[in-house]
């Protein structure tokens, strides 16, 4: 490719110095064509000459009025006496009129004639000076007493006119034809010149007319050229394209599989600080679990990122509480604020007016916490503010700007501009002291603009940072089914609904059908996908939730095969419940015919959402189990969730919750029995088996810690060892619950 | 200046009323006369003019530049036009004749079609016949300059005493 760019550029640079020879060569040309026509025109001035013709003819004029006059003198001298009048009249009438040609050789372009060469001047002014000299002769010549005698004094001199005049028309014959003889010489060589200068014309023409050809083909070759390079930047660019595509997937691929098993060192480091150890160990562990907690930030940013190269970055638009917002986001940034010695200012209207508006919570929350982690992480001993403002926009648009001010060490302008481009940082220093992907802000830039808002920063160093963000906002009315953790009195009664639920673990099937009974609603149960289509078969249903896995057939086959029958269900809303909410996953559910995808373990409202039609756009969080933004991830792995503890004990009471956390710790029991019997045989698909059951019982009850390691167990290698740890942090909850 | 044209112009009216009528005979001496092919004979078979007639008749005066002459010259005259008018000539070409028996021949149409003048005065002065007089046929050169060549030169007869009408 870049040897056909390079060949390309060669015929065009060529072609290119082609044109500029070619419009010398013009120009020269038109020089050349100008200065003939000029020089053709002066020397057919020359030769125009018409006076020398006519000055021929006046000098024989003049010859024959010359020899006229003698010739009447000599006739009047001969006769006998005085002449009469009318003779002296018509004689004193011929010399006027040879004194009027003798005159005008004196006259205008005439004279330039006859002074032209020496000879025949000095002879014309011989013949003008003897007329003169006649003049007294001839004038009144009529009315002379002695007219005889003064012709005869004055013969001689007529005579002489005569000879002169004779000489002068011999003489200016001469010039004529030598002047006439060198101008046909002067047309020869002029005719020479041209053919000289038609020749030079017609190489000229040949000369252009092949240059043109050349250049045309050089053109249409560049343009092949061309062609040819753009072809393959288009192939360039499709390779590029799919490497990126590729590389985004590996990235994402590789979170995923990386997060997992960090999971896992958290939770067991966690585990471990809870135990009995000495102090130079918990030392350690704690650097574990920091380590793995700024591991797991940095991995969930380029997972992120690789989302938003990939264009996969997912937007859900639902009704935002903006000062809840704000206080989850202060209270999780309480604790690191506090470490640098920060305060934490939130600076919101008392009384928004426009509390609830439509965005996306999640990510509007991690553009928020992103910003204010910055702040924290670059000020010391100093103060982060947030700050909320509602402003009006032309046409009555609301406009939600949120700051977050820091009095930290600022940014100069050069490293503003860096600011929101991936992978940089103010400085490579800032890297080495604070940390970091560099990616927060172009994924927050980017998230911001999918939110239709913008971004910008307005900063001086050392005088501390406002980082702004400016968006355009829906306001809308709180919606009925509010946030979890608010008591389900609130929800809109349904009309009662056949429900077919297809779930394999028990616990996870008694808490659904106890939330299906406070909505009011009765199910019918299957075990898994076989069952599913039996009861799909014979009954219609309104609505299925399937379990994604389970044994004997899972959800997608079920699924398919309901949507494939010609049975009462191929219509019915299918509602996939899975704690595998990858996009894949999603994708698959789509393509077997469901309608709905929810994270388990769902919440009451989420559940109510469903089942009403009126449903939102599904949950897309895609990492239930690690990154739930609401309640950072290790904190709530000790023990029991207590926000789904407290859903839970207030749709089924506290006396159902307690059973139900006493037939989990029985079932975990012979969970980890089962796990540690396949560990034994080392048959890998029943050890799995028993992890994801344990895992979404113990997320369903509330049990995080131990749905996530019993996650991180399935993707870890078998070792005989891991059944007693499983046993011991089951223990380690019951005993924490129990008390 | 003003003069001049008042005279012409009644020049103009007289040659058009006189048209009509037979041409009076000259008083003066005879400087042109027209023969051949014409209706006004006042003369024998020709008409002849005097310097006072032809002065009398439309004209115009103009001065430029010719091969005769040195510098500007300014020639003024009746039209040749006015002239044959009054001649009641017609007719296809002029032979115009001068003193010393040259002649050239003249289209009739350059009387009709260009303003040609007999010119009698040459920078207001009458022409003796030392002076190309006394009738000078003179193309309009000052107006067309493509008229300046040696077809015209040759018919620019000076010394005029007759002028044929050719049929």
């Amino acid at each position: 490719m870049i040897e056909a760019g390079t060949r390309t550029s060669e015929i065009l640079r060529r072609a290119g110095k082609r044109t500029a020879v070619l419009q010398a060569f013009s120009a020269l040309l038109l020089v050349i064509l100008i200065y003939l026509y000029m020089d053709m025109s002066e020397r057919q001035a020359a030769l125009q000459d018409g006076i020398r013709e006519n000055a021929m003819w006046a000098v024989f004029q003049l010859d024959r009025e010359a020899h006229d006059l003698e010739t009447d003198t000599r006739l009047v001298l001969a006769a006998a006496g005085e002449p009469g009048q009318d003779t002296l009249k018509a004689l004193s009438q011929r010399f006027d009129i040879l004194y009027s040609r003798a005159d005008l050789l004196g006259q205008g372009r005439f004279q330039d004639f006859f002074t032209q060469s020496g000879d025949i001047g000095q002879i014309s002014t011989n013949v003008r000076l003897i007329v003169r000299s006649l003049d007294p002769v001839f004038t009144g010549l009529a009315k002379a007493s002695e007219a005889r005698n003064r012709l005869r004094a004055a013969s001689e001199q007529v005579e002489s006119l005569h000879r002169e005049s004779n000489r002068l028309l011999l003489t200016a014959n001469t010039v004529v034809s030598d002047n006439r003889a060198a101008a046909r010489a002067e047309l020869i060589r002029l005719q020479n010149m041209s053919g000289v200068y038609v020749l030079l014309l017609t190489l000229s023409v040949g000369f252009l007319i092949f240059t043109l050809r050349r250049q045309l083909k050089a053109v249409r070759e560049a343009g092949l050229g061309f062609e040819t390079m753009a072809n393959d930047l288009a192939d360039a660019y499709h390779a590029a394209d799919a490497g990126n595509r590729a590389k985004s997937q590996f990235m994402a691929t590789m979170g995923h599989e990386i997060r997992t098993p960090l999971n896992a060192i958290l939770g067991t480091a966690e585990l471990l600080q809870l135990s009995d150890i000495p102090e130079n160990v918990r030392d350690g562990v704690q650097t574990i679990r920091s380590s793995g907690e700024a591991l797991l930030d940095v991995l969930n940013e380029i997972l992120d990122y690789s989302k938003i190269e990939y264009g996969k970055l997912e937007i859900e638009v639902r009704p935002v509480n903006l000062a809840d917002l704000s206080k989850t986001v202060m209270d999780i940034m309480g604790s690191r604020a506090r470490e640098r010695g920060n305060q934490l200012v939130l600076d919101m209207p008392q009384q928004l007016e426009r509390p609830w508006i439509k965005s996306d919570p999640t990510r509007l929350r991690q553009i928020i916490l992103n910003l204010m982690s910055n702040a924290a992480k670059f000020t010391s001993n100093g103060t982060v503010t947030l700050r909320l403002r509602e402003l009006s926009g032309p046409n009555g648009m609301c406009i939600l700007r949120i700051e977050v001010e820091d009095t930290g060490i600022g940014i100069d302008a050069a490293g503003r501009e860096k600011l929101f481009k991936p992978f940089s940082q103010v400085d490579a220093s800032i890297s080495r002291r604070f940390g970091g992907t560099g990616l927060g802000l172009t994924i927050s830039k980017e998230i911001a603009e999918r939110l239709g808002g913008e971004m910008g920063v307005e900063s001086e160093p050392g005088k501390g940072s406002i980082f702004w963000l400016q968006m355009r906002v829906e306001p809308t009315e709180a919606p009925e089914i509010v946030a979890p953790n608010v008591r389900p009195t609130g929800l809109a009664s349904l009309a009662p609904l056949k429900v077919l639920l297809v779930e394999d673990n028990k616990i996870n099937q008694q808490i659904a059908i106890r939330f299906l009974d406070r909505l009011g609603q009765k199910a019918d149960i299957a075990c898994n996908g076989v069952e599913a289509i039996d009861a799909a078969a014979g009954q219609r249903y309104d609505v299925i939730l399937m379990d994604m896995q389970m044994p004997v057939m899972d959800g997608i086959q079920a699924a398919r095969a309901i949507r494939g029958a010609v049975g009462p269900n191929q219509a019915t809303p299918i509602i996939a419940m899975t704690a595998n909410a990858s996009d894949e996953d999603r994708e698959a559910c789509r393509e077997a015919g469901m309608n709905g995808f929810e994270s388990k373990p769902i919440t009451l409202a989420r559940l109510h959402a469903v089942l009403s039609g009126s449903q939102q756009p599904p949950s897309s969080v895609i990492a239930t189990l690690t990154a739930t933004p609401d309640m950072p991830t290790v904190a709530a792995a000790s023990g029991v969730d207590p926000a789904r503890k407290a859903e839970l004990i207030d749709a089924l009471g506290p006396e159902i919750f307690d059973e139900l956390v006493a037939s989990f710790f029985n079932d975990a029991e012979a969970l980890v029995a089962d796990y540690a019997a396949a560990i034994a045989a080392e048959d890998e698909t029943a050890a799995d088996k028993a992890l994801h059951t344990l895992k979404g019982a113990a997320a369903n009850v509330g049990f995080k810690s131990v749905a996530e390691t019993a996650q991180a167990l399935r993707n870890a290698p078998l070792k005989h060892d891991n059944p007693q740890r499983l046993a011991t942090l089951v223990a380690g909850c019951n005993t924490r619950e129990a008390a | 200046m003003k003069s001049f044209f008042q005279t012409v112009l009644l020049a103009g009216s007289l040659a058009v009323s006189s048209s009509a009528l037979a041409l009076d005979k000259p008083k003066g001496d005879a400087v042109l006369t027209i023969t051949g092919h014409i209706t006004q004979a006042n003369a024998g078979n020709g008409a002849a003019f005097d310097l006072d007639m032809l002065e009398h008749l439309d004209g115009r005066k103009a001065s430029m530049e010719t091969p005769w002459t040195t510098g500007k010259t300014e020639f003024s005259g009746p039209y040749l036009r006015a002239v044959l008018a009054a001649a009641g000539a017609s007719g296809k070409k002029l032979l115009v004749k001068a003193i010393n028996d040259y002649a050239a021949e003249v289209p009739f149409d350059d009387a009709e079609k260009l303003d040609t003048i007999l010119a009698v005065r040459m920078n207001g002065e009458e022409m003796s016949v030392r002076e190309k007089g006394p009738v000078f046929l003179i193309y309009p050169f000052d107006k067309d300059k493509s008229l300046y060549n040696e077809k015209y030169f040759s018919r620019s007869v000076w010394q005029i005493k007759e002028i044929e009408v050719v049929e």
